[in-house]
């Protein structure tokens, strides 16, 4: 048996500590993912010497995330906590797959919650507070502001990484000795799926403007498509552009083709 | 005049910044750094007055017309065109429209190198593991941005609202909406490699369960996530465990 690789202080800390610059590269493709692989990588790097596990393990978080920035700790921690156990699972009974599953499980509903409270809520407050002071000129206007906002925003972060981490060590370490942990693997993939789906027509849009004269009327082509079924072509597209990243297509090329597709159709009028 | 030009640009590359690399603490508003310009103009007092009321501008509660629709460059010039010229609150804020108009193109520009650019050369650097490449790569889309913020508002500053105008009447309208209408339809590629780690056919019903819930009920993230919840503990719960299989 081989000894076991644990986290220590240093790798957790770097890992918070990246998870400040969640939005250092937001892309249209994977949002929040690249700087929450790089978030990663002290841990990985620590959790994987073996110089093939570790590229393995980039290319699993090398994918799309997005939440409010608040939350990233608290995804962070469970991300590492479970990678941990990955790293160390000898009876191979964990499924890389539940990793991703619920990083993808968790972003939306956090996304809904940390969205309110942090720009609607916090920063309210906060306005309400602080701006009336600052506009008579009370510089502690200012001060107050600051404070209304970073208070609840550090203890978020600091709390939710910490919470995220341990507790999710905790739960892995309970469900792999009561022998539901495959069971939860399936079922947290079922999840994953039904947030995945609810994606397509949530963040891929493909309107048309396209109009044609017909014997006196005029045929909208977007009509035309909504009466056959709603989101049908950020269905097609997403099914498209799935079928050829399986086929192992350079996703470089496909992120070229849609950049240039969606200047074509424009210039042309289609879209 | 020109050192005054660099200090408040600085302060619009760090309205970005702070977004992008301290956080998004919620502090990157016209009440912080209208504070940082008149720090750096050198008169707080004024610019914490302004900073307060544009926070009121921002916020809805006072109106002054219309405002600028990107708030960092735009509180940022607007108080340093308060201060240094000595105009009203309402009349500088009338001024920075063109400067909103101009960074919410940055905005567009920026978005279009993260995706052609940043992207791309993410996915060569995990191929091969390098992660130094990454660590920068990770924060570049945000370090491109506050520099174009940084030219935004120094351009402002130095050369005045009418020339910002001028710009953007030179770029061609097509290539805004081309652009714009590109960024909505790459996101299928992030779905398309989301797919590809966790597809398996046995699961497919959820996934067109998961489109036909915003499609035809109007459902949002959050309710689609609660819905994909239930169905997970309906799977949880009801099919065989594998001893029973067995």
């Amino acid at each position: 048996m081989s000894e076991r690789i644990e986290l220590t202080n240093k790798e957790l800390n770097s890992v918070f500590l990246r998870s400040y610059q969640a939005l250092g590269c937001y892309t249209y493709d994977k949002q929040q993912g690249i700087p929450y692989m790089r978030a990663l990588i002290p841990a990985l790097e620590k959790l994987y010497p073996n110089e093939e596990d570790f590229l393995e393990a980039l290319k699993r978080h090398n994918t799309m995330f997005n939440t409010t920035c608040a939350f990233v700790p608290f995804c962070l921690g469970i991300s590492t906590a479970m990678e941990e156990e990955y790293a160390n699972d000898e009876t191979g009974e964990m499924d890389p797959e539940t990793i991703g599953a619920v990083k993808i499980a968790l972003m939306g509903p956090l996304a809904g919650i940390g969205d309110s409270f942090f720009w609607g809520t916090f920063r309210l407050i906060a306005c309400g507070v602080g701006a009336p002071l600052a506009a008579e000129g009370k510089i502690i206007g200012v001060i107050l502001y600051l404070l209304l906002n970073l208070i609840p925003s550090t203890l978020t972060r600091w709390y939710g990484f910490k919470l995220g981490y341990e507790g999710g060590r905790q739960f892995l370490h309970k469900i792999q000795a009561d022998g539901t942990l495959s069971k939860l693997t399936e079922a947290s993939k079922v999840l994953a799926m039904v947030v995945i789906g609810g994606m397509i027509p949530l963040i891929v849009k493909f309107p048309l403007s396209l109009t044609l004269e017909m014997g006196g009327g005029t045929l909208v082509l977007q009509d035309v498509l909504d009466g056959i079924m709603p989101n049908l072509l950020p269905l097609i597209l997403s099914l498209i552009v799935f079928k050829y990243v399986n086929k192992g297509v350079d996703v470089n090329k496909l992120i070229f083709i849609l950049l240039g597709l969606g200047i074509l159709l424009t210039v042309i009028g289609i879209m | 005049m020109i050192v005054k030009a660099i200090l408040i640009s600085l302060v619009a590359a760090y309205g970005r910044l702070e977004q992008g690399w301290f956080g998004q603490q919620m502090i990157a508003r016209p009440i912080w750094l209208s504070t940082l310009v008149g720090l750096a103009l050198g008169d707080v007092q004024q610019g914490v007055i302004i900073g307060g009321t544009l926070e009121l501008i921002w916020a809805g509660v006072v109106q002054v017309g219309a405002t600028p629709t990107e708030v960092v460059t735009g509180s940022v010039v607007a108080t340093s065109l308060a201060i240094y010229n000595n105009l009203t609150v309402a009349e500088a804020v009338a001024i920075a429209i063109p400067v909103g108009l101009l960074a919410t193109l940055m905005n567009t520009l920026n978005s279009t190198i993260c995706i052609a650019l940043w992207s791309p050369l993410t996915n060569k650097a995990v191929e091969k593991g390098d992660t130094r490449a990454i660590w920068w790569l990770g924060i570049a889309g945000c370090a491109t941005h506050a520099a174009m913020f940084f030219i935004v508002a120094f351009f402002a500053f130095v050369a005045g609202s009418a020339a910002v105008q001028s710009v953007i009447d030179a770029i061609p309208e097509v290539l805004r909406t081309g652009l714009s209408n590109a960024s909505r339809i790459l996101p299928a590629i992030g779905i398309a490699v989301l797919l590809k780690f966790s597809f398996d056919v046995k699961y497919v019903g959820f996934l067109i369960l998961g489109f036909m819930l915003p499609t035809f009920l109007g459902f949002k993230s959050i309710s689609v996530a609660i819905a994909g919840l239930t169905a997970a503990l309906i799977y949880f719960y009801l099919s065989p465990s594998e001893e029973e299989v067995d």
